[in-house]
């Protein structure tokens, strides 16, 4: 019977894989609306298939399913899905297809605005979808890659997509913004593929496998581990590379909630989480850096968030705080705690659908006031109750209070993290005391945004419909999370 | 039904009756009576099941209700003699205050009741399931839902910005509460064998430390003491009381002073009776503890005296209250390696205090709600008279006042002389005990003076309320509400016995048990009419029996009564004599702060004036990195703002719009 799930699972990942792609394709020479609906269908049968394939795999045990593209059991092309494999696609379609869903409403004109212009009403075009679409497949390649090389060459996509849509609206500051950040990416895949050449040169066979790096001499394998971790640092905008996340912001707010919230920042922790699980021998000491910059990004994020005073500048630096979480947990991970490493893919999640949440719940009130100044807002939770009430569902899910997501992986780490001693239990502090600061602030931001006398200034776009379902679709993911990820982490620790 | 399927019904109850509030949320009294009749049918059970564990012992169910995969969590619902006499407090306050908000929720025309009744079933659900779990992971949590549903409760008036922000203050201190026990978790956690969050595990966890992490036990312990006395309101760690209470919706004030700050109680209670074992961090511990309380007996009552806004007084007066509590904890759990006789003496008064004052706490804060419902304010210094329009509110209010000022017949008397009775019989093992005991002696007074000044302000004197007043008692179902409360102050202060045997039994439950526990019989005497006072070297040297001292009592005032009529002096009634001069009643009358003039001058010093810059992050970091724009570069939406987002477009000339979600 396991066979027959596995059987269906493989079936599934080409598929899952060529859908995006394809409906990138499409969506290209399509006009903006039909383009909008086709890319949100398409999203919707990534999502489906991703859903079916992440259950076949639960039904059919413990072991990862792999579709090869000629090379047999280890091939040099193919996908790969596995428990850890399932986070990450969980964080690559779901979260873009609500970016997809949330856009028409989010880019398009005002209620009641005068429709004579015809397109330049219209919403985004279709080439915004169709980047949109592929950033889908390409994240979907990275979390289904079987080795480093699927991986580089699936990242490289994504980083040209997050580059194409960061540029969507092509004037000067966007411009910059993207080249600035296809400098900064292209950096970090330039360091993943040195690594590649390293590996190639010093393991034989299987060289790009994920558990290549034990077969190398000890110098090189820490050479290779010292490059992913740079290359990670810099996709998840850690320090002292977080600015260029912060720039990054001009793009329009859905595809920041996918790509620089959820999707691409989290590639490289990802990489290194799935290094870290594939091999034994890590070197303490890359863990050790790995902690002491992730409480550097932590301490310094969360303070400079506190007082910034755009949303933008605001969300950037929260999610740079948050992957600090993960990378502190992913050194503790490298230092010896497997539960760490556990707590780090939960938390993954919960930035993926709190973080994403709170971005587009932002997303709601920058459009509907016109306004990305903190000091301008307030009393908005009167016209915009359901935003409020997704705002603080992702507040509390990305803060650790329980029993909301974040509380899991969170209480994880914290439990586990002095079993590395007394760097493990500073980390497992400074984490819950993020969480505590956090959760203060975005109180307060909340309270400032939703409370208060209401306001009138506050016009919402005519295609609402897209925007509250991707609210209330991540706000509910908020709740139900918890149930999924805590049966899937169980078969997390069966590496490939 | 039986044993822990009646808790799984009151759970149902509760949140059917969430599920129906949030439906017929459209028809505001509808609304309020559902809400009441699954809060009712929720104390019917729990009233039944508090007579089986009582009676029989502790239950457990057979089956976890569910398990949290990885961590292997089990929510199994356990309840014993301890947790019952919270469940008890939670449903007999939630019934009441259901049964006040019927009428009372009905003046918020602004705000929608879905955000009141559902959210107020949830949060009683949530205490009900805390008191019931064992499990530190899934206590977290469901504490959690407690602090979030209270948290929006606090804030019900959103568009009052004093209620903003002492609910912003209040959920961050309750968050970063939670935050010390995860502390307290991670420092325990890993010595437990096999790795748990069961209560048990965790003992043991703990009992293998003493030996050889003594420092961090003693940080594990003042973690947990601190998180539960932030939640009780013990000062300095209580500061969020006095914000929170008086901005809720009074009903729910009357809930958070009743019943939620008790859970800071219970979790402390829990901390020394069944999670740390005794040990001479006991005697450390129980002694903080104690000090804690004496200093929030002191400065809350005093500070109580200096407010003119009747809800913020009782909230001060809660934190005093709260600190003879926390006193009484302390005496207990110091001289548990020690002396059980005072230990157990100490910790049953402790519990008796505690039901104690969630009766005449939350009666005191419904006689408030009730005075702002008809009044419209809060301000002491506006009203005076009600009880002239409003009889039955002034006479709870009155008895309420007397039972926690502990005069003698009413609640608060014979819990008081019991904490007092065991700092001072402490004290001849431990002076310092006797000094607090002395202390609580003497605030007891200043709590009577606090409570005069609260009754004298709103309900005696000349009535000062204006014609637009309705001059009628308040609706019937917010009467009821209030005389069910005052009937226990009264019933507790005639017949305590009753009441002690089952706190001794909760007591005694709770305790190990290799703990030397003395008999009730030993202690307390036979009779459930008068309660047998001494030490435990001389047990019975005297009796407090309250019926036969109020006959003595009432006697002597008929006596007084009688000889004032066979005097025949005729009653008059003349206009306040002003030297011949002509004068307003505003300005000559004697207004509620003028009684604490003396007391407000003498605590002076103890509020000094503390001017804080707010923090700054400095604007030349903060250009440096991107966050800010550069002072030269011209604002883009024209007020200054980087604003390049596609989705941001600055649209200066908007039409204000009636588009909602």
């Amino acid at each position: 019977m396991n066979q027959l799930y596995e059987g269906a699972a493989q079936i599934l990942l080409l598929p899952m894989l060529l859908v995006p792609f394809v409906g990138a394709v499409i969506c290209a020479m399509l006009r903006p609306r039909a383009a909008g609906r086709f890319a949100g269908w398409t999203a919707a049968v990534s999502v489906a298939l991703a859903a079916f394939a992440i259950e076949e795999f639960v039904m059919a045990g413990e072991h990862p399913i792999v579709y090869s593209l000629g090379g047999g059991e280890r091939p040099v092309c193919g996908l790969c899905l596995d428990a850890a494999a399932s986070f990450m696609l969980f964080l690559a379609v779901l979260p873009g297809f609500v970016a997809i869903i949330f856009s028409p409403g989010h880019l398009g004109p005002d209620a009641g605005a005068d429709k004579v212009g015809g397109l330049d009403f219209a919403g985004p075009s279709g080439c915004y979808y169709s980047w949109l679409l592929a950033a889908i497949g390409a994240m979907t390649g990275v979390a289904l890659a079987c080795n480093y090389l699927m991986f580089v060459v699936f990242l490289l996509l994504a980083v040209t997509c997050s580059w194409a849509l960061i540029g969507y609206r092509r004037d000067a500051a966007s411009r910059s913004a993207a080249a600035v950040a296809r400098v900064v990416l292209g950096i970090a895949v330039g360091l993943v593929a040195v690594a590649l050449v390293l590996m190639r040169v010093n393991v034989p066979v299987d060289s790009f496998a994920f558990g290549a790096i034990d077969q190398m001499p000890a110098g090189m394998g820490g050479a290779v581990y010292a490059l992913l971790l740079v290359a990670a640092l810099i996709l998840a905008g850690q320090f002292p590379f977080f600015s260029y996340l912060t720039r990054a912001h001009t793009a329009p707010t859905p595809v920041n909630a996918y790509l620089h919230a959820t999707a691409l920042v989290n590639a490289g922790l990802y990489l290194l989480m799935r290094a870290s699980m594939a091999n034994s021998l890590e070197p303490y000491w890359l863990g050790v850096l790995a902690c002491g910059i992730a409480l550097i990004t932590m301490v310094l994020c969360a303070v400079l968030a506190m007082f910034a005073n755009d949303l933008k500048q605001v969300l950037a630096l929260l999610t740079s705080a948050q992957l600090g979480v993960v990378l502190a947990a992913i050194g503790c991970g490298m230092m010896g705690s497997e539960e760490a490493l556990a707590g780090a893919m939960l938390q993954m999640l919960k930035i993926g659908v709190g973080l994403g949440l709170i971005y587009l719940c932002l997303g709601v009130v920058m459009r509907s006031t016109a306004s990305r100044r903190v000091s301008e807002l307030e009393g908005l939770g009167h016209r915009l109750p359901l935003t409020a009430t997704g705002f603080f569902v992702g507040a509390f899910t990305i803060t650790g209070m329980a029993p909301f997501p974040g509380f899991w992986g969170q209480m994880l780490i914290a439990s586990h993290a002095m079993e590395v001693g007394l760097l493990g239990a500073t980390v497992g502090v400074f984490v819950v005391l993020e969480g505590l600061a956090v959760f203060g602030y975005l109180l307060w931001l909340g309270q400032r945004v939703f409370f208060g006398s209401p306001r009138d200034r506050c016009v919402l776009p005519s295609d609402v419909t897209g925007m509250r379902m991707a609210v209330v679709i991540l706000a509910l993911l908020c709740l139900l999370v918890p149930f999924y990820s805590l049966a899937l982490i169980q078969y997390v620790n069966v590496g490939m | 039904m039986t044993g822990i399927d009646l808790l799984v019904a009151a759970l149902v109850a509760l949140l059917i009756g969430t599920l129906l509030t949030a439906v017929t949320a459209h028809s505001r009294t509808l609304c309020g009576y559902v809400a009441f009749a699954a809060m009712f049918a929720a104390t019917l059970f729990v009233v039944q099941l508090a007579f089986e564990v009582l009676l029989g012992g502790p239950i457990v169910a057979d089956e976890p209700l569910f398990t949290v995969p990885y961590f292997h969590a089990k929510l199994k619902f356990q309840v014993n003699e301890l947790s019952i006499i919270f469940m008890l407090i939670t449903v007999v306050l939630g019934s009441c205050a259901t049964l006040f908000s019927i009428r009372y929720m009905l003046v918020y025309t602004q705000y929608r009741l879905a955000r009141y009744y559902p959210i107020l079933l949830l949060f009683f659900a949530s205490i009900l399931a805390l008191l019931a779990t064992k499990n530190m992971l899934l206590f977290l949590g469901l504490w959690e839902i407690m602090a979030l549903t209270s948290w929006l409760l606090v804030a019900f008036e959103t568009e009052d910005p004093e209620a903003s922000q002492s609910a912003l203050i209040y959920f961050i201190v309750s968050h970063v509460a939670t935050g010390l026990m995860i502390f307290a978790l991670m420092i325990i956690y890993p010595y437990t064998e096999p790795h748990s969050f069961e209560l048990a595990d965790l003992r043991e966890g703990l009992r293998s430390m003493i030996e050889t992490q003594p420092g961090l036990v003693g940080l594990a312990v003042a973690l947990f003491v601190t998180a539960a006395a932030t939640k009780a309101g013990i000062l300095p760690f209580g500061f969020w009381l006095p914000h929170a209470h008086p901005v809720a919706p009074s009903p729910f004030s009357a809930v958070l002073s009743g019943c939620m700050v008790k859970m800071g109680v219970y979790r402390c209670l829990l901390v020394f009776m069944q999670l740390l074992p005794i040990s001479s961090f006991s005697v450390v511990s129980g002694t903080i503890v104690a000090v804690l309380g004496t200093i929030s007996i002191v400065v809350g009552t005093l500070t109580a005296m200096r407010q003119s806004d009747s809800k913020r007084l009782l909230a001060f007066s809660t934190i005093g209250q709260m600190g003879y509590i926390w006193l009484a904890i302390g005496v207990g759990v110091a001289f548990m390696p020690t002396n059980p006789y005072i230990s157990v003496l100490a910790l049953t008064a402790s519990l008796f205090h505690t039901i104690n004052h969630a009766g005449f706490k939350s009666l005191l804060f419904l006689n408030a709600g009730a005075a702002l419902y008809r009044t419209g304010t809060r301000d002491m210094e506006k009203a005076g008279g009600l009880i002239q329009i409003m009889p039955i509110t002034g006479a709870t209010a009155i008895i309420g006042a007397l039972s926690i000022s502990g005069v003698p017949g009413f609640s608060g008397f014979t819990s008081k002389w019991l904490i007092v009775e065991s700092s001072i019989v402490g004290g001849w093992h431990m002076p310092l005990m006797v000094f607090l005991g002395l202390i609580a002696i003497f605030v007891s007074a200043a709590t009577l003076a606090t409570l005069i000044k609260f009754i004298g302000g709103i309900f005696l004197g000349r009535l000062q309320v204006g014609p637009e007043v309705e001059r009628r008692e308040v609706p019937p179902t917010m009467v009821i509400a209030q005389v069910v409360l005052a009937l226990f102050c009264i019933i507790f202060g005639l017949l305590p016995m009753y009441a002690i045997r089952y706190m001794y039994t909760a007591v005694a439950g709770s305790l190990p048990p290799d703990f030397a526990t003395p008999s009730f019989s030993t202690m307390f005497g036979e009779s459930m009419f008068n309660m047998t006072l001494g030490t435990e070297a001389a047990p019975s040297t005297g009796a407090w029996d309250p019926i036969v001292i109020l006959l003595v009592f009432a006697g002597f005032v008929l006596l007084a009564v009688l000889i004032a009529r066979l005097g025949g002096g005729a009653r008059r009634t003349v206009p306040v004599w002003l030297c011949g001069e002509h004068h307003e009643f505003a300005e000559y009358r004697y207004p509620s702060h003028s009684f604490m003039r003396p007391f407000t001058r003498l605590v002076e010093w103890m509020y000094p004036p503390i001017g804080l810059k707010p923090l700054a992050v400095p604007r030349a970091l903060l250009i440096r990195l991107g966050i800010e724009p550069l002072p030269e570069s011209p604002p883009r939406d024209g007020g200054g703002g980087p604003v390049s987002d596609a989705d941001a477009t600055p649209e200066p000339s908007r039409e204000p719009a009636g588009v909602s979600e």
